[in-house]
């Protein structure tokens, strides 16, 4: 016997209009934070004291290229050169 | 049909064009459902979505949020966690766009449920009683502050929970599988995929347990007989 639908089951369970606003609402907010949180927390940290905040994220900046493997190989390549 | 008011969105300052956006979005709640799309225009909306379209992001919120609240309803007694979990999971996706890869016997809607599936599995800890009554007042409320037809949302609200109920009384892996395959409308190797069985025993699982559902939901909206009779 094939498998059927059952329409009544998808009919009740569709939330009404003032959920659907309420959920719109969440994942306006919620999809808002998810692309402004790092650069907004970046730049509020930078506004509120540039000089000490934008030392921290150049130190940031270059711990992650020195860090990454990215940067070791022409770091390598430097030292090989050098020595 | 009355149109819906716009609503008012308050939060952090954003650029104009994205607040436009996201008024849209929130507005969606009171709009109309379109015609559910097929695979191959849900997949165009998706890289166009990717592009940055904000008319195509806003169009697979709409196409999606019936299906995954209907897939994880049945999991919650409270329709604000079902609500909470909906939301995780269409901002999850939404944010997520670029790591969807289409796969032939694997629609987009699939990858979403889940999705909500598994956010929903994370949040159910512990079982919950089975609800026995619909909450009266929170029906009430709804039905009588909110919508333009009290009587229509009254009896949908009540529909809904004799549903609940119904879905209730089956066993909790059951009852998730026939919520994938009833509510978010997937098929069963989709819903094979996602709860890790085989799409035979999905089939059969359904077979034997959708008539059960609709004779038990039948017997439920059945108006009690009068001890006089």
């Amino acid at each position: 016997m094939p498998d059927q639908s059952l329409p009544i089951v998808a009919e009740a369970l569709t939330p009404g209009d003032l959920q659907r606003q309420r959920m719109a609402r969440a994942i306006y907010a919620g999809v808002e934070a998810e692309q402004a949180a790092l650069l907004s927390e970046w730049l509020t940290l930078i506004r509120a004291r540039p000089l000490l905040h934008s030392a921290y994220a150049l130190a940031a900046v270059a711990m992650v290229v020195w860090m990454s493997p990215l940067a070791a190989l022409p770091l390598q390549l430097i030292r090989a050169q050098g020595g | 049909m009355t149109q819906p008011a716009p609503i008012a969105i308050q939060g952090a300052p954003v650029g104009g064009s994205l607040r436009a956006f996201f008024a849209l979005f929130a507005m969606l709640g009171a709009a109309g459902r379109g015609p559910q799309l097929d695979e191959d225009a849900l997949r165009a909306l998706v890289v166009q979505a990717r592009d940055g379209d904000p008319g195509a992001q806003r169009r697979l919120y709409e196409q999606l949020v019936d299906r995954v609240f209907r897939s994880v309803r049945p999991m919650f007694q409270d329709e604000s966690e079902a609500e909470d979990v909906t939301q995780d999971a269409l901002i999850k996706v939404l944010s997520s766009l670029d790591r969807y890869q289409p796969r032939d016997g694997s629609s987009f809607v699939s990858w979403v449920v889940a999705i909500a599936f598994n956010t929903a599995r994370h949040r159910f800890r512990r079982k919950r009683p089975v609800p026995t009554e619909p909450d009266a007042l929170a029906i009430l409320q709804e039905a009588v502050e909110h919508s333009p037809d009290p009587s229509h949302a009254l009896e949908r609200q009540r529909t809904r929970a004799l549903v609940l109920r119904a879905l209730w009384e089956v066993p909790e892996r059951e009852r998730q599988i026939l919520s994938l395959r009833y509510g978010a409308e997937l098929n069963a190797s989709e819903i094979a995929a996602i709860v890790n069985l085989r799409p035979a025993h999905i089939r059969k699982l359904c077979e034997r347990w959708r008539p059960r559902l609709a004779a038990r939901i039948e017997e439920l909206q059945r108006p009690p007989e009068s001890p006089d009779a």
